[in-house]
């Protein structure tokens, strides 16, 4: 699956993810679309994210380490 | 039904119900939830709290609110959650963390009910309705200050949307249902009389409990109808002849048992009871006539399942017949549509049309609101489609204001006939502006339509206002998608067009000089009476 599928139904991307993207580099990513985010990695991986799980979600790179771990591999463009 | 929604800034519920500028107030919303006792549970100290202090405080936010909102007040109460301190225990408590919840739950309870301010959103219940397993240790509490776990939000949604539904007359009125593996199990074509399945035990026991599910939406003002492809005499013989079945045949206001197209029978049964086919929901087996139905006549709802339990668990959660109130009235309209089919065969030996009216022997009562009819006048300005001028809709808050409004008045209309009582059916309600009245409101519940009665109540409002002293009668037409029918009604009357547009119309009466409207068949009952409850400030 591509990480831009992924984050596209919740923020407005202007150009594709890179691995570096955080919500310093992504203005949409505040706190409100970092829960959808959480969310939407709990549907593709289709289980609850842990609790140290969710606090290490803080770039693109970490989600796809994350999903990565619990068989999902996400792509980057 | 598209709602435009404001969301109250995080924790300012106070302020947001207290000031006048606030967003939810400059938002001038129909509906307002209100959830004070969210997150409540888990704040230190709170179960400490005697119950009355929690009580109190949601409440003072209601009493605020009411102050400036006379809307839909939808008050959500507390949610059941995880913790007891002294676990199994914690009903051998003097108060246990679960019965604290109840007891809260309770008081709220009682004071929607007493002061008729607010609707309960019963969130501890609707949580057990959505299997929720973790209510209040969820990741969404805790990461985002949203109490309110996903699953309990779905269940939540239906009931705001069945409140918002019942106030702007979306509620349905009948259900209309097949009879083989419907009614009862098995067919009773080839099984036969005793062959099919009803009563005892599984599955027969799926039926009697559907049945009496039923048999509980009619006593609560639904109507009942069959349309079922069968040949008639066999499906009659089962409500003869089964005892253990739970709705009889007086149940029903409308039958097509046939070989007809369904589709056909069931515009017929709506024409019959005089309801859009928008006002019917159908329960029936057969995916292939489901199907068919809902291609043909997509206003019809359509109870999605085959399966009996899970016909039974539609039903009893769809919220599709709930209204703000339930009235005399929705006890009195079961028997009114038996009253009408008496009302067609006994008359229909009478050639004229006049002679028809004269026979049926109406008796017409004309009345100015008390307290005792708000809860019908604002359940029928929210479910009155067809004929209703103006298709405004209000809560029972915003009528009970309007009857102690200085400038405004608002009137009620009954009616009888030798075969039926069919109690309050038409409201009106006048702005009065100097010496001209202008008709804020006028309607007429559709079942008594056809009879003059409208013009008989129109007429008694024109008298009293030129008692009043009143020189002009202003009525308006705002057009809907069902009220067509109404379009002429005040010129009908003699009302003199001032301003058309293609939906909406302004016309005026001069009152010294209108004619009789009402018709000679009507009797103007206890006039005396009326007078004198109108002329009561």
């Amino acid at each position: 699956m591509k990480v831009d599928a992924l984050f596209s139904p919740i923020l407005d991307l202007k150009a594709p993810l890179r691995p570096e993207d955080s919500p310093e580099t992504i203005s949409a990513w505040d706190s409100i679309s970092h829960i959808q985010l959480i969310l939407a990695i709990e549907d593709v991986i289709d289980g609850e994210l842990t609790t140290d799980e969710v606090v290490s979600v803080t770039s693109v790179s970490k989600i796809i380490e994350i999903c990565r771990a619990r068989g999902v591999e996400l792509t980057v463009e | 039904m598209f709602g435009v929604f404001y969301h109250g800034a995080f924790g300012q519920l106070a302020q947001e119900v207290r000031d006048t500028g606030s967003g939810l107030l400059r938002h001038q919303p129909d509906v307002v939830v209100l959830a004070p006792l969210t997150g409540v549970v888990g704040r230190p100290g709170d179960f400490s709290r005697p119950v009355e202090h929690i009580v109190d405080e949601a409440w003072s936010h209601v009493t605020a609110l009411r102050e400036r909102f006379n809307g839909l007040l939808l008050l959500q109460n507390m949610s059941t959650q995880e913790g007891r301190p002294f676990g199994i225990l914690d009903a051998r408590r003097e108060l246990g963390r679960a019965d604290f919840v109840r007891s809260v739950n309770l008081h709220l309870s009682r004071r929607c009910r007493e002061t008729g301010l607010a609707y309960i959103l019963d969130v501890q219940f609707l949580a057990g309705l959505a299997g929720a397993v973790w209510p209040g240790l969820h990741k969404q509490h805790l990461m985002a200050g949203r109490p309110l776990a996903d699953v309990i939000v779905s269940q939540l949604a239906p009931d705001i949307a069945a409140f918002c539904a019942a106030l702007k007359g979306f509620a349905r009125k009948c259900l209309v249902v097949d009879l083989d593996n419907t009614l009862w199990g098995g067919v009773v074509g080839e099984e036969g009389v005793a062959g099919v399945n009803i009563g005892g035990t599984y599955p027969g026991n799926l039926y009697t409990a559907l049945q009496t599910e039923i048999k509980m939406l009619h006593e609560r003002g639904v109507t009942l109808a069959i349309v079922s492809k069968n040949n008639e005499a066999d499906a009659w013989e089962v409500f003869d002849q089964r005892s253990e079945m739970v709705l009889n045949r007086a149940d029903f206001s409308a039958h097509r048992i046939n070989w007809r197209d369904k589709g056909i029978n069931l515009r017929d049964v709506a024409s019959e009871l005089q309801i859009d086919l928008d006002a019917l929901v159908l329960l029936d087996d057969n995916p292939v006539e489901r199907a068919l139905i809902e291609e043909l006549l997509p206003q019809v709802e359509v109870c999605p399942a085959s399966d009996p339990l899970e016909m039974l668990r539609w039903l009893t959660t769809c919220r599709r017949f709930d209204t703000l109130a339930i009235t005399t009235e929705d006890a009195l309209r079961a028997k009114s549509h038996a009253a009408s089919v008496l009302r067609r065969e006994t008359v229909s030996n009478v050639d004229d049309l006049e002679g028809y009216l004269t026979g049926l022997g109406t008796e017409v009562q004309v009345g100015a609101l008390t307290t005792a009819q708000i809860a019908r006048v604002a359940q029928l300005t929210q479910k009155t489609n067809q004929f209703n001028l103006t298709t405004r809709r209000l809560t029972e808050k915003e009528v009970q204001d309007l009857m102690s409004a200085p400038d405004w008045r608002v009137f009620w209309c009954r009616c009888r006939d030798r075969f039926a009582d069919e109690g309050l059916i038409g409201a009106a309600i006048v702005k009065i502006e100097d010496a001209s009245w202008r008709l804020h409101t006028f309607l007429m519940s559709c079942r008594v339509l056809g009879r003059g009665i409208e013009k008989a109540f129109l007429h008694a409002i024109c008298q009293h206002a030129v008692a009043q002293g009143a020189g002009v009668m202003i009525g308006e037409f705002i057009r809907t998608a069902k009220n067509s029918q109404t379009e002429t009604f005040f010129e009908s009357c003699g009302f003199t067009v001032q301003q058309r547009t293609p939906d909406h119309c302004l016309s005026q009466l001069s009152l010294p000089s209108m004619a009789e409207l009402k018709p000679r068949w009507i009797a103007m009952n206890s006039v005396e009476t009326i007078t004198a409850s109108m002329s009561t400030p």
